[in-house]
């Protein structure tokens, strides 16, 4: 009796250097990962994704045009699923804060070794967030922007809330997940904010970070 | 501590003011004066009291000898010598006469002399004794009597003493109007040169704005003319130099922007490529040659991306350009922190402020240095940077709990100047706040259109 061998894992490589998307793709699919498409935009990057959706999107942050930032919110918001790798040049931990709270799961910096971004590809694909060892750490050395006392006082819902935001989903998400409006799920945010002083949904991902409450 | 100066003579010693020299010599002529009219005085005095004594003294023997009879005998007619001698007193009310007349073995009865009024000194310069005259006479009897005239100086005196201290008073109110005309003519006619040496020591001290009011006296005006003229001159020459300095630190930061963004884009994603191969050839290959070639290069690249990450970071804050300068501060002061825990820190940015300013890069350049600072000279606890916006303005507070220093003696090696050149190069201005051991305090304005 076999088993069949689980379906290789659908990855779209949005990146603007050729020689880049070429050598990673060898890469990946060397190692049993199927690269579905590839893009040297956002704008193509978001087209394709559009067009055969995958299970994880490796993006770059520099992209020419748009930029991947916001090839990231748009991809997280036509499809709120969307499992996106941020994979890039950029190592400061503030790029990755963006990143997380703008619906990224994964963010690996490109010195990083190869591995990290195979094994990042394999958990983002399960749902599992992920950053580099090198962003991890100093996210997590990041002097906090919040006390832990205000977090411990919210309550159970808003608390709930505050850990969705922080994990980059939408309010239009939360509200669906909780059973409240959207306008309701915001109105909390920017109580939540207040309460802990964070000025930016990157703030509180950030703060979420430091007190382990999601994944690094 | 002063510091030689080679090949220059040393300045002469500040003398004393013109209005001072003027005003001493003019109070020398002065004594000059006063001594001569008392030397003057003194000697007419004494030649004229003489001669008024003797000839007073000498008339009124002549007159005695004329006017009274003979004197009576004493032991017959005592009351009519008593009265005859009062006669002779009587003419000696004089003023300043006196007369007495003596039988042998009496010694005159001269009334006390009269008080001069004329303080001892000048008695003492003039120097006159009472001038005694005396005549013998013999009274009815034949007794041989001796007539006295004494003639008393103090009147003479104090009449001499009179005339000479209303010249003395005259003399003294004299050179002191002559002194205050002098002080105040001159006082006005060098009035224009005190402005003048104001507007030059503006100008040493780097003001360069100020202009000078003419004081109406024509020579002085084209000097103050030709100030202003250096004035504008040198301010000129210093708008022209910070808009150069601007100039090239914005070259500067555009070069080195440009270089890490090519360092990024092109050297190190390649280098992240080469990695990406070496990891393939080094899970898929089976000789272990190749394996340990394919690592030994992954390891090698890994080492260059790391040393060209570096180099980046140092170029330029890639947070800046997609983030904005909020993010970038966060994170450069994040950072820090890091390297300097315990270090506390504390972040506060203005709304109002625009995420992406002209200035960004200088205000994150100044506070790169202030922070630079911090590490090498404050020994500080706690870091405050404070960014908020001012009508047209950025205006940012880097401040630390620190040792301080004394901002006028420790601007330089301070990296202090640095910070402040960067400001003016860029309209704007920076001020150090600072005592020893009250920590540092930078204020930065930057205009947000520069």
């Amino acid at each position: 009796m076999s088993v069949s061998p689980p379906p290789p894992i659908r990855v779209l490589l949005v990146d603007d250097h050729a020689v880049v998307r070429a050598g990673f793709r060898r890469l990946l699919e060397g190692c049993g990962v199927r690269v579905s498409a590839e893009a040297d935009t956002g704008e193509a990057g978001y087209r394709a994704y559009v067009d055969a959706p995958c299970e994880v999107v490796i993006l770059d942050l520099a992209l020419p045009g748009r930029g991947g930032l916001e090839t990231l919110r748009r991809l997280r918001a036509r499809d709120a699923a969307a499992r996106v790798l941020v994979f890039t040049m950029h190592d400061e931990p503030a790029f990755a804060e963006q990143a997380l709270a703008a619906g990224a799961l994964g963010y690996v910096t490109k010195s990083s070794s190869p591995e990290v971004l195979l094994d990042a590809v394999t958990r983002v694909a399960r749902g599992e967030r992920c950053l580099s060892p090198d962003i991890a750490e100093r996210l997590a050395l990041a002097p906090s922007g919040g006390p832990q006392a205000a977090i411990e006082a919210l309550s159970p819902r808003e608390f709930e809330i505050f850990r969705q935001l922080a994990a980059g989903h939408s309010a239009a998400e939360i509200g669906e997940r909780l059973a409240l409006s959207a306008k309701t799920v915001a109105n909390y945010g920017s109580q939540i904010r207040a309460r802990l002083g964070v000025g930016s949904r990157a703030g509180l991902a950030r703060l979420a970070i430091r007190l382990g409450l999601i994944e690094a | 501590m002063s510091v030689p100066v080679s090949g220059r003579p040393a300045p002469p010693r500040p003398g004393a003011s013109l209005r001072t020299r003027l005003l001493r010599g003019l109070l020398a002529l002065s004594l000059v004066a006063f001594a001569l009219a008392v030397t003057l005085a003194v000697a007419n005095t004494r030649h004229n009291v003489r001669a008024e004594l003797a000839s007073s003294a000498a008339l009124a023997l002549d007159l005695v000898d004329g006017l009274l009879g003979p004197v009576p005998a004493l032991p017959g007619d005592a009351a009519r010598r008593a009265e005859w001698l009062d006669q002779l007193r009587e003419l000696g009310r004089h003023r300043h006469l006196r007369l007495d007349l003596l039988a042998p073995g009496d010694s005159p009865r001269w009334p006390a002399p009269a008080e001069a009024a004329a303080p001892a000194w000048f008695a003492a310069l003039v120097a006159s004794e009472p001038i005694q005259f005396e005549r013998e006479r013999r009274d009815a009897d034949g007794t041989p009597l001796r007539l006295l005239v004494r003639a008393d100086p103090a009147d003479e005196l104090a009449e001499a003493w009179t005339d000479f201290s209303d010249f003395l008073a005259l003399l003294a109110g004299f050179a002191l109007l002559a002194g205050l005309l002098v002080w105040r003519l001159l006082g006005a006619a060098l009035a224009p040169v005190r402005v003048i040496l104001g507007g030059l020591d503006a100008l040493a001290h780097g003001d360069y704005d100020g202009r000078l009011a003419p004081g109406g006296v024509p020579e002085l005006d084209r000097i103050a003319a030709t100030v202003d003229r250096l004035a504008a001159t040198l301010a000129a020459g210093r708008a022209e130099n910070r808009r150069l300095a601007g100039h090239a630190l914005t070259v500067r930061e555009d070069e080195r922007r440009l270089l890490a963004r090519e360092l990024h884009d092109e050297l190190g994603q390649s280098l992240s490529a080469i990695q990406a191969d070496a990891t393939l050839i080094a899970h898929t290959a089976t000789d272990p040659r190749h394996i340990e070639s394919a690592r030994a290069i992954g390891a090698t690249t890994a080492d260059i991306l790391g040393s060209v990450r570096e180099l980046i970071r140092r170029l330029h804050p890639a947070v800046l350009d997609v983030l904005g300068l909020r993010a970038a501060l966060e994170q450069l002061l994040a950072d820090w922190a890091v390297r300097h825990a315990p270090v506390t820190t504390r972040f506060d940015w203005d709304p109002a402020l625009p995420e992406r300013p002209a200035c960004g890069i200088h205000a994150y350049r100044i506070v790169q240095e202030g922070l630079t600072n911090v590490t090498r000279h404050a020994a500080a606890g706690h870091v405050e940077l404070r960014l908020w916006r001012e009508a047209d303005a950025l205006r940012l507070e880097l401040a630390d709990d620190g040792r301080g220093c004394d901002p006028a003696a420790a601007t330089d090696g301070f990296g202090l100047h640095g910070i402040r050149e960067r400001a003016q190069s860029f309209g704007g201005h920076a001020t150090i706040e600072s005592a020893p051991g009250q920590g540092l305090r930078i204020h930065v304005r930057l205009p947000l259109d520069g």
